[in-house]
């Protein structure tokens, strides 16, 4: 719908024709899940209809997180609890596009983590070795730190959110880090993790640190890089069409700027971290990256869309 | 200020310099790589301090980003290794100038607002020598056995006494630094629009041969990138350094003399604060390497040791 184009357009003002008429401009939709279907582990209203709605009405759904912490099976398992009607292949996690990544990049040697066991599952799923992940706490005094022993066959550190962060995990990331040969990822850069009525830092803020210690800068697996996307893009070309995908997220500097680098449709729902006041900021600006972040739709929340949405047919 | 390229003091006449002595009636200097090198003095460094104290009436004041010493600790160095500045109020450094600070901060009121220190013991023992009340520095705070960020969370942040009265925030350098700690900083920052945020310096990290070590600006990228605000500097290169002495009228950065030995930390200062720079090159930074980086902030003058003053004095 290039009529809506990056006008945050309030689908609560539609008239019920044009609502129906922008539910048909797309075959694919591709959600963000924390902020947007859930919040830590209760469904968003509605959210639930309107997903197991979008798949009687056969569109392609696919949900699409920046969360490292979990497997898809995990997210799966999460997900069909709530009542989502999904499959493992419908879930886009980080974790799993940065063991894919290194999968395709033929890499055979080991990954030092800063993460959890959500990256490091993903990692044994393809057969790629690695340091595991846990606590790694300062032992001793700095004489005895600057003893540490690194590993010799690290080819990659990667950075995700990582409740164990510590000084030493500091110390070997940046010393990996120090060769240039070394690849340096990071599942995603969201500076906060969602969570009701609280700032928690997310993994944003593991990478923002190690990025300053290691001189270096990460590539970004998760949104806004289409990489995370990449693969499902290239597997399903033909049936996937970027102009008929809707994008659905809460972050926009994440999601809709994500769907903005694929020339996807997006839909900003106000559950989550962005709202209506953040997207009239980002339209008085005179910076060109903010006009990225201003999304063609906006919903209160996910479940509003309902009362538009066919009944199922039986 | 001296136009042109840097010049190498070496080259130049006597009478020169005598007139060069005249240009300035305060000296800082730096400490590590310039005067000393930790507990060990740089050969001559004190005699030309006090030289230029004691005999050319140049108030001397030692500038360093040593956020690991109270400046109480740092006299007592400076005194053990021959320099004979008069007090400690002539040292300089991270933990003193966040004292320094935070005592002229209209919204800080140290009888009621504590400081969370995510940072080295030092920073908490300056604070406590001050009549400042502060938790955390030199502290762990690893997630407790069994838990998890989200139990860690909802506990500690339900809390109003996790943030009430948190009237600073100070990051300094931190083998202890972890999840929790980076969380709680957070916390507080984004509950209390008005809580001061502090970091002593941000070395970015320190190289050595099989390792590196990371900086204070590695801790504060993290807490500053979640609480979306960024963190004023204690520490060289950032003029607020300058400021308590400037507001005093101890000195006039237009006839001050800073010398040093990293061109991005203590010329960089110079320039910042408008005073004239001697580099030298007992540090890192020889004249040649200077040159050749022309990127590098450019110092109006260059020894290789600051004893190669003494011939002149």
């Amino acid at each position: 719908m290039c009529a809506y184009k990056q006008s945050c357009t309030n689908l609560m003002d539609l008239p019920t024709a044009k609502v129906t008429e922008w539910l048909e401009g797309f075959d694919t939709v591709i959600t963000d899940c924390d902020g947007v279907l859930w919040v830590y582990g209760r469904a968003i209203d509605g959210a639930v209809s309107v997903i197991n709605l979008f798949k009687s009405m056969r569109k392609n759904i696919y949900f699409c997180t920046n969360n490292s912490t979990k497997t898809r099976e995990e997210l799966l398992k999460k997900a069909q609890n709530m009542g989502f009607s999904i499959t493992e292949g419908e879930i886009i996690s980080t974790a799993h596009a940065t063991a894919a990544y290194l999968k395709k990049r033929n890499f055979e040697k080991r990954v030092y983590v800063i993460g959890s066991d959500g990256i490091t599952k993903e990692l044994d799923a393809v057969g790629i070795g690695h340091t595991g992940c846990g606590p790694d706490p300062m032992k001793g005094t700095m004489a005895e730190t600057t003893k540490i022993q690194l590993e010799t066959d690290i080819g990659a550190v990667v950075v995700g959110f990582d409740e164990h962060f510590s000084f030493p995990k500091m110390v070997k990331a940046s010393s990996y880090l120090n060769d240039p040969n070394c690849l340096f990822i990071a599942t995603n850069t969201d500076e906060r993790f969602p969570m009701d009525n609280m700032v928690v830092p997310g993994s944003g803020c593991f990478v923002r640190a190690i990025e300053t210690c290691a001189e270096r800068t990460a590539k970004v697996i998760g949104k806004p890089n289409p990489a995370i996307c990449e693969v499902l893009l290239q597997k399903e070309i033909g049936r996937i069409d970027p102009a008929r995908t809707l994008m659905i997220g809460d972050r926009a500097n994440t999601d809709i700027l994500l769907g903005f680098n694929c020339g996807f449709q997006t839909l900003l729902v106000g559950t989550g971290v962005h709202q209506l006041s953040d997207v009239e900021r980002w339209k008085k600006s005179k910076d060109l990256e903010d006009k990225k972040l201003i999304p063609d739709m906006y919903l209160p929340k996910l479940g509003d869309l309902l009362p538009a949405l066919p009944l199922p047919k039986h | 200020m001296l136009e042109g390229g840097t010049i190498n003091m070496l080259d130049l006449s006597g009478e020169q310099v005598s007139e060069w002595l005249r240009s300035f009636d305060t000296v800082l200097s730096d400490g590590d790589g310039t005067i000393w090198q930790d507990d060990t003095a740089i050969e001559g460094a004190a005699a030309v301090l006090n030289a230029l104290q004691n005999q050319f009436g140049k108030r001397v004041y030692l500038i360093t980003n040593n956020g690991l010493k109270t400046r109480r600790e740092l006299f007592e160095r400076a005194q053990r290794l021959g320099f004979q500045v008069p007090n400690d109020q002539h040292i300089i450094s991270p933990t003193a100038t966040i004292v320094d600070h935070l005592k002229q901060l209209p919204d800080f009121d140290s009888t009621k607002h504590k400081v969370f220190v995510v940072g080295n013991a030092a920073i908490g023992r300056e604070l406590q020598a001050n009549g400042i009340d502060s938790y955390g520095a030199g502290e762990e705070e690893p997630l407790p056995m069994g838990e998890k960020w989200q139990d860690f969370a909802l506990r500690e942040f339900t809390k109003p006494e996790a943030a009430d009265n948190v009237g600073a925030v100070v990051v300094g350098w931190d083998e202890h630094f972890s999840y929790c700690k980076m969380a709680r900083a957070s916390h507080i920052l984004c509950r209390n629009g008005s809580s001061a945020f502090l970091v002593t310096n941000r070395d970015a990290v320190h190289k050595y041969p099989a390792l590196c070590i990371p900086g204070t600006a590695a801790f504060v990228a993290g807490i500053e990138a979640c609480a979306g605000r960024e963190a004023l500097e204690m520490g060289k290169p950032s003029p607020v350094v300058l400021e308590p002495l400037i507001q005093s009228g101890a000195l006039r950065p237009e006839r001050t003399l800073m010398i040093g030995d990293c061109p991005k930390i203590d010329i960089a200062f110079a320039r910042n604060c408008g005073m004239q720079s001697l580099l030298v090159g007992t540090g890192s930074y020889q004249l040649d390497i200077l040159q050749q980086n022309g990127s590098l902030p450019q110092p109006d003058l260059y020894l290789p040791r600051l004893g190669d003053l003494l011939q002149f004095l």
